[in-house]
This record gives C-alpha cells, sequence and structure tokens, in this order.
C-alpha cells in the first residue's frame, strides 16, 4: 500500500485529486448483459490500434509496382504493387505477423458486429430518448465512420479482392450527380487504379479515421459519464435513482474481464481461423476479376443493394443519373439520415418530450420493435443479397430465381417480421386472466402485483408509492436468464447428446422464465 | 506471509475456494503467457499454437478477473440520484448574461465581418483540395484507334487462327497494355450465330465478336464467359450480358449494354480494330456523355 499512498498524495498535491476520485470509484453502472455490447466495441477498437500499429511497422503504402522475388513460390516472378508485397511478406515471413494481421481483421469484424448489436440495443429499448439522443447521433456518426476504416482497411493490401471493392467505390463515388467526377479525381487522386490510391488510403486508415473514432467516443463516454446510464425497470430504479455496481472495484475488475475476454476471443480466432489470405488471392490487376467475390461481411448489405436493384439509369438533358447512385448512395444516406433523425421523429410522433432514464421493454414499444425488427430484416436480406452468387451455387440453381425471390423478400420479409414483432409484442403486453380454480404456479405465486405501472398516456415509467424500496436483483436475473435462454440453442448443438438440467428454481427471483430446453440427442 | 493468513483466516469456506479458482486462473494464464514467449522463440510461425497461447492467457485472465469481481468484490446493489441536467433558469440567465459581455451579441457588424473571414479563409481552405487530382476528363475516347492491333495482356499480337472456336482472349490496344479503360474480351463464336444490331454487321469479321469489359454497372472487369449461352457475366455483381445480340443485358443491376469495338482481320491474319468502342465504355456518371 506504501507506494500507492505515496503516489497518491504526490498526484494530489499537485492536481488535487480526491473529491474526484472517491466521486469517480462510486460511479455507478447499471447490471445488464446487454449493456457490455457497446463496451466490447470499446475494447476492439483498442486491440485493433494496438495490433494496427504494430502492422504499420511492416506495412508498405505504396503503388510502386515491384517484381516479386520472396518465399512464396507461386507469386514468384510476378509484377505487383509494394503495398501487395509487403503484405505478403509481413503474412509469411515475419514472425507472428500474421498473428497480428489476422487478429486485426478479425477484431475489425467484431468490432462493426458489436457496434450493430449496440445499436439494435439502444433502439429496441428506447435507450435513445431524450436526453440520450445527443449521444445517438454520436453513436451513428461512429458507426458511419467505423464502416468506412473498415473498408479503407481490408482495401489497403490492394489484393485482387481489395482492387475489386476500390473499383466499385470508384463507380460509387463516380456516380453521385454533379461533383461525382471532381470528387472522384480529387479523393482518388485521378482515374482509377491511380498510383496515389495506396498512399490516401493508408492516411485515412490509421490517422484521419481512427483520430476521428477516438475523438467521438471520447465524446460518446463523457456524455455517458455525465448522464449516467441507463436503467432496465425494477424495484427501487427510477428516472431519479440508478441502481447497480460501483466502478471500483466491482465494476473495472467485470469491465477488464471483458477486455481479456474480447482480446482472447480474438487471439484464438487470429490463431486458428485463417482470415483474408491475400497470397491466394494474388496481386490486383484491372484486367483479373474472381467469381465469388465478396467484401467483409458489414459492406455486404450494400454489395446487395447493388446486385438487387434494377438498372434504373435517368437521362436528364444529355446528363445521367447511374443505377449505382441509387442502390449505393442514395439509399444508404437515406437509411442513415432515418438513423439520425429517428430520436426527433419518435418524440414528434409520440408527443413524448419528456427525459428518461429507463428503459422501455421492447414489448411495451410495439411500434418500434416492429419498426426496428423490419428494419433488421431487410439489413439481413441485403447481406444475403450481398452473396447471392454463392447462395445460387449452395441451392444448385441458377442466379436469376434467386435474385428474384430475394428482391421480393427485401420487401415482403421486412413487412411479415415487423407484423410478427409488433403481434407478439401485443400479445406478451396484454395482461394475462388466471382461470378460475386453477392454482397460479410456481415461482410467481407470491409475487405481489409490481410497484411499476405503465402510463402510456405520458409514456413513462412512473414509481408508485411503493418504488423506493431496498432493491432487489430481480430483474438482472431475469434478464441473465433470458440471454442464458438465448445462447441455449447454441449450448445445445454443441453439447449434443449430453443432457443439460435446469436450472434449481430461485427463490427470491420474481420473474418467470421458461427455463425448459429442447432436449437434443446425438442419434 | 502473517498479513496473507490473516486475511485468509477472516473469509468464509465459500471466499476461500473464490480465492483459490482466481489464483487458479492467474496461475494457468501466466503459464499460458510464458506458453506464448516459448511458441515465439522456438519457431514463431504456427499461428495456431501462437493464438491459442495467447487467447488461452487472456481467457483465463477474463475467468479470473470474473470470478473476482463477482466472488470477492462488493455486489451492492448500490443506488445513486441521476443527475439534474436542466439548470434552474437563474443560472441559466446568469449564462446568458455573461456570454454577452462587452456588449458581443450587439456588434453585428464585427460579428458579421468575422463571420466573413471565416467563410473566406474555409473556402480558401477548400480551394487547395484541387491539387489532389486532375480535372475529371470525360471518357468519351480509348486508345482503340482504326487499324490498330489487338494484343493480350502481355503484349503479344493475336493471331485470328490461334483462337479457337467458343474461345475468349483479354485483349489490349497494342502498346497500351496499361489503359483499364481500354480492356476488351475477345470472343470467337461458333460461325452464324452473331445476330449484330444494325449497323454492326461488319464489326465481327469470322465469328470475332469484342466487346468492352469495363461493366457498364460498377466498373469491375467483365470476365465470365458461358460458351454454352454465349453470355458474358460480371462476377462482382452478375450483370449478365448477351453476347449474340450486342451485349444486351440478359440479368441483373446493369442499366445498359456493353460496348462493341468494330474488328477487321489483318492480310497476314491478325486481329485489329477499325475505330473506337461504339461508345464511351464503362459505368455512367453525371457528365459521361458531354
Amino acid at each position: 500500500m506504501k507506494p500507492v499512498r505515496r503516489l497518491n498524495a504526490e498526484l494530489d498535491e499537485r492536481l488535487g485529486t480526491q473529491s474526484f476520485l472517491t466521486s469517480a470509484f462510486d460511479h455507478i453502472f447499471p447490471d445488464n448483459w446487454s449493456f457490455m455490447l457497446g463496451e466490447v466495441a470499446f475494447y476492439c477498437f483498442i486491440l485493433l490500434v494496438v495490433t494496427g500499429v504494430y502492422l504499420t511497422m511492416f506495412f508498405d503504402p505504396s503503388d510502386t509496382q515491384v517484381v516479386y522475388h520472396g518465399t512464396y513460390g507461386p507469386l514468384r516472378g510476378q509484377s505487383m504493387s509494394m503495398a501487395y508485397e509487403s503484405t505478403v511478406r509481413l503474412s509469411l515471413d515475419v514472425k507472428a505477423g500474421l498473428l497480428f494481421r489476422q487478429v486485426h481483421h478479425w477484431a475489425a469484424d467484431l468490432f462493426l458486429a458489436a457496434i450493430c448489436l449496440h445499436l439494435m440495443r439502444i433502439f429496441f429499448s428506447g435507450a435513445f430518448r431524450k436526453p440520450r439522443d445527443i449521444n445517438w447521433m454520436v453513436g451513428v456518426t461512429l458507426l458511419l465512420v467505423s464502416l468506412f476504416v473498415g473498408f479503407t482497411g481490408y482495401s489497403l493490401p490492394d489484393d485482387l479482392l481489395s482492387g475489386l471493392g476500390l473499383r466499385i467505390a470508384y463507380s460509387i463515388a463516380e456516380s453521385v450527380p454533379v461533383i461525382g467526377g471532381w470528387l472522384t479525381s480529387l479523393f482518388f487522386g485521378g482515374q482509377f487504379p491511380s498510383d496515389q490510391l495506396t498512399h490516401r488510403l493508408f492516411i485515412a486508415h490509421v490517422l484521419l479515421g481512427p483520430g476521428i473514432i477516438a475523438a467521438l467516443l471520447a465524446v460518446h463516454l463523457s456524455v455517458l459519464w455525465r448522464q449516467k446510464h441507463t436503467q432496465f425497470p425494477g424495484p427501487g430504479r427510477s428516472d431519479k435513482r440508478l441502481v447497480g455496481s460501483q466502478l471500483w472495484p466491482t465494476y473495472a475488475a467485470r469491465s477488464l474481464s471483458l477486455l481479456c475476454a474480447v482480446a482472447g476471443t480474438v487471439a484464438l480466432l487470429g490463431g486458428l481461423a485463417q482470415i483474408n489470405p491475400i497470397w491466394l488471392y494474388g496481386p490486383y490487376t484491372p484486367e483479373s476479376a474472381s467469381a465469388a467475390a465478396q467484401p467483409d461481411w458489414y459492406i455486404l448489405w450494400l454489395e446487395g443493394s447493388l446486385r438487387l436493384l434494377p438498372g434504373l439509369r435517368v437521362h436528364l438533358w444529355g446528363y445521367e443519373i447511374s443505377e449505382v447512385f441509387w442502390a449505393a448512395v442514395f439509399i444508404p444516406l437515406a437509411c442513415f439520415a432515418l438513423m439520425y433523425a429517428y430520436p426527433a421523429l419518435e418524440r414528434w410522433w409520440t408527443g413524448d418530450r419528456f427525459s428518461h432514464n429507463v428503459l422501455d421493454r421492447p414489448r411495451d414499444r410495439p411500434g418500434r420493435t416492429a419498426l426496428g425488427v423490419a428494419a433488421v430484416t431487410a439489413a439481413l436480406v441485403l447481406t444475403v443479397a450481398g452473396a447471392q452468387d454463392v447462395l445460387a451455387e449452395y441451392l444448385q440453381v441458377s442466379q436469376p430465381p434467386v435474385t428474384y425471390a430475394l428482391r421480393g423478400l427485401v420487401i415482403l420479409l421486412p413487412a411479415l417480421t415487423g407484423v410478427t414483432a409488433w403481434k407478439i409484442c401485443r400479445d406478451l403486453r396484454a395482461p394475462k386472466p388466471v382461470e378460475m380454480g386453477e392454482e397460479p404456479q410456481g415461482k410467481s405465486a407470491e409475487a405481489k402485483p409490481s410497484p411499476w405501472r405503465y402510463l402510456p398516456d405520458r409514456a413513462r415509467w412512473e414509481p408508485g408509492p411503493e418504488a423506493e424500496q431496498p432493491a432487489a436483483r430481480t430483474g438482472l436475473r431475469g434478464w441473465v436468464a433470458a440471454a442464458a435462454g438465448a445462447t441455449g440453442g447454441l449450448v445445445v448443438g454443441l453439447a449434443a447428446g449430453r443432457r443439460r438440467r435446469p436450472p434449481p428454481p430461485d427463490p427470491d427471483a420474481g420473474t418467470v422464465v421458461d427455463e425448459r430446453v429442447p432436449e437434443e440427442r446425438s442419434p | 506471509m502473517d498479513r496473507q493468513t490473516g486475511l485468509m483466516q477472516e473469509l468464509t469456506p465459500k471466499e476461500r475456494r473464490a480465492n483459490r479458482v482466481v489464483l487458479a486462473c492467474f496461475g494457468l494464464a501466466a503459464l499460458a503467457a510464458v506458453g506464448f514467449i516459448v511458441v515465439y522463440w522456438a519457431a514463431g510461425t504456427d499461428m495456431a499454437a501462437l493464438g491459442g497461447t495467447v487467447g488461452a492467457c487472456f481467457l483465463l485472465l477474463a475467468a479470473g478477473l470474473g470470478h473476482w469481481s463477482h466472488e470477492l468484490m462488493p455486489e451492492g446493489p448500490f443506488e445513486e440520484e441521476y443527475p439534474t441536467l436542466r439548470s434552474p433558469a437563474t443560472e441559466e440567465a446568469e449564462t446568458l448574461a455573461t456570454l454577452d459581455r462587452g456588449g458581443i451579441a450587439r456588434r453585428r457588424a464585427l460579428l458579421g465581418a468575422l463571420g466573413v473571414v471565416g467563410a473566406a479563409l474555409g473556402a480558401g481552405a477548400v480551394s487547395t483540395l484541387r491539387s489532389l487530382g486532375p480535372s475529371p476528363e470525360s471518357l468519351v475516347h480509348t486508345p482503340w484507334r482504326g487499324g490498330r492491333l489487338a494484343v493480350t495482356p502481355e503484349g503479344d499480337v493475336v493471331r485470328a487462327s490461334d483462337v479457337p472456336v467458343n474461345s475468349v482472349v483479354s485483349i489490349f490496344p497494342q502498346g497500351f497494355t496499361t489503359a483499364p479503360d481500354a480492356q476488351a474480351l475477345l470472343i470467337r463464336l461458333p460461325p452464324g450465330l452473331n445476330r449484330p444490331l444494325p449497323g454492326r454487321a461488319s464489326w465481327a469479321p469470322d465469328g470475332f465478336v469484342c466487346y468492352s469489359k469495363v461493366c457498364s454497372h460498377a466498373g469491375c472487369p467483365v470476365n465470365l464467359y458461358n460458351r454454352e449461352k454465349h453470355q458474358m457475366q460480371c462476377p462482382c455483381h452478375q450483370s449478365t450480358f448477351d453476347v449474340l445480340r450486342g451485349a444486351e443485358v440478359l440479368f441483373g443491376p446493369a442499366g445498359a449494354p456493353l460496348v462493341q469495338l468494330p474488328l477487321a482481320i489483318t492480310a497476314d491474319g491478325l486481329i485489329r480494330s477499325t475505330g473506337d468502342f461504339s461508345g464511351p465504355p464503362g459505368p455512367v456518371f453525371w457528365h459521361k456523355y458531354r
């Protein structure tokens, strides 16, 4: 303890840290697994910076053409850019270089996945409402920037696949009406493929993008710190009172544990699962292309949009608007505009101008939940459409029927899932009458009427008279059990043949969760 | 040592057990990290061993920290008040008054001038972006000219007799094998199948047809050829073009056919073009035809 006491005293003498530290250590975070998704993204970013810095030691961002004389036989004698040559070298000749590259790539894929899941959690639980609408916009910007940084990242090695992606990106930028030509010429440094491109991608990927992400993350977390975290409804919790764990030491240890879990996961993936083996793709040449060319998963929806939209060209007095513009500029921009505007739109639609700290359960907001489910469905259909040639080959059918089916699905399936979600929400929300003579079963037998009531007209949770009782941990356990149920499918698949015992009933828990797991036996 | 045993005696059996579990996790994590060092220095090329050891180290660390936080740290629940964000009206008025110190808001002319300077400076900064690239050219013309010989990407001339029926060759104009817009696919169709568009009857001598390889959709190289159906397909978005009928779009997102190159065969049997493509190749954009 002595060095700690000494250091604390020295810092306090210079900075006066004690009151800040005590208040910071006491800062309370509510406990819920779904609040960890944003943290996963944050830790992915840290891992991306660490592994990325290591990669810059070996990567040469240059379009200068060289002839390969390295250790990998199949490429020997081929002409390629120094960017490609150095990526092959760092992958195959640098000790642990491939581990760092694969961990970096996996961490990027996980980063975007965590951002998307975090966004969905925020949306479905209504965490974007005032006062956090400001942080929602910061978050949407983070998603947008992260998509760009991800794209510039996998475009850097100048392999055949990334070259095709860049060629498409060039056409997309070029398709913007009026300014498209200037946009591409200035951004790409001339006609594609220009000799400036890798330099520019590199500085965008290693400085501009991460710098913007770091700055926005600082804002994102500062706003979170100032406003404190939202919480799900539960005893003792209200828009005024927050219940959870203290930052020090419990939450700090838990969060650090999550960082290690993320690091361990991407390290295992990077070591065991090959990703983007660019030495197999070969260097980019403008006249080459390979079939089954898919971008990383988070760009697939854009690829799907490009594949599904029919060729609608608009001719305006000798000027042209390309079909690519609608698929890859207009629709994505409209989606992001809708995302930015959503908190304001919902405020206008519901007339709810209050500030909220207690989250909605998705079922209590059928309209919003239905909209979210429909949007996620559309994004998933587009993502599948991004690999429609692979799907057709897998299904052993030709491409046109698959494409036409996907065109129909991208309209119909969101409508179907949206309506279904709406119906399920309404049914879950409706009070369930207990039939006469039937004994209430299980844990709910002793459950008292909730001290919480939902006031749809004023659209907010308000504590009833008993709300200030000492808090129990029922809500948390219910959600943990629900999470366990959701991952149950995976576990069952892995442990096929082994019977899972349902967890023992918890006498303290007031929430009834269906814990029956379908039994599966190997034949 | 005394302090440690003293601490251990204060703990309940459950806590003592948790203590041992965390200790075991951290110990194994340290072992895994040492394993990583050994693997790295021994050979450093076995990705599974490298990733496995460092991954195991982090996951054990995660398990240890998680168990520690769960079993041996205060769990609460703790409470605190959410901050009241909206400030009292008096404070708000004070802030606004402070903002207007020195009557700043009334100095309209000065503020306006400041805005003008900002705008001018911003425009100056933006105009330096002009140096980033050349002025966008209209791509109406490619290096293909009448009489220019067709060569492979390696630069070898294409002899008509070397191209069997139903096979394809990627070609460039001689001397321009690095011009991406000039790339084209030379296809030798079985005789009599080609149904040329009006005015293009003479463009396909001996069943040789040639279309630009730059897709009219998003610019990928259209280099898949179906020799049974005589279709060209783009591998990026599957736009499919009818080689027998002026490369019209049969399927996919492309909004226009591929442009065709008029061909002729020289006296010594080499493939040459008789002019530029039937139009500017590649995707359409705002001022393409201007």
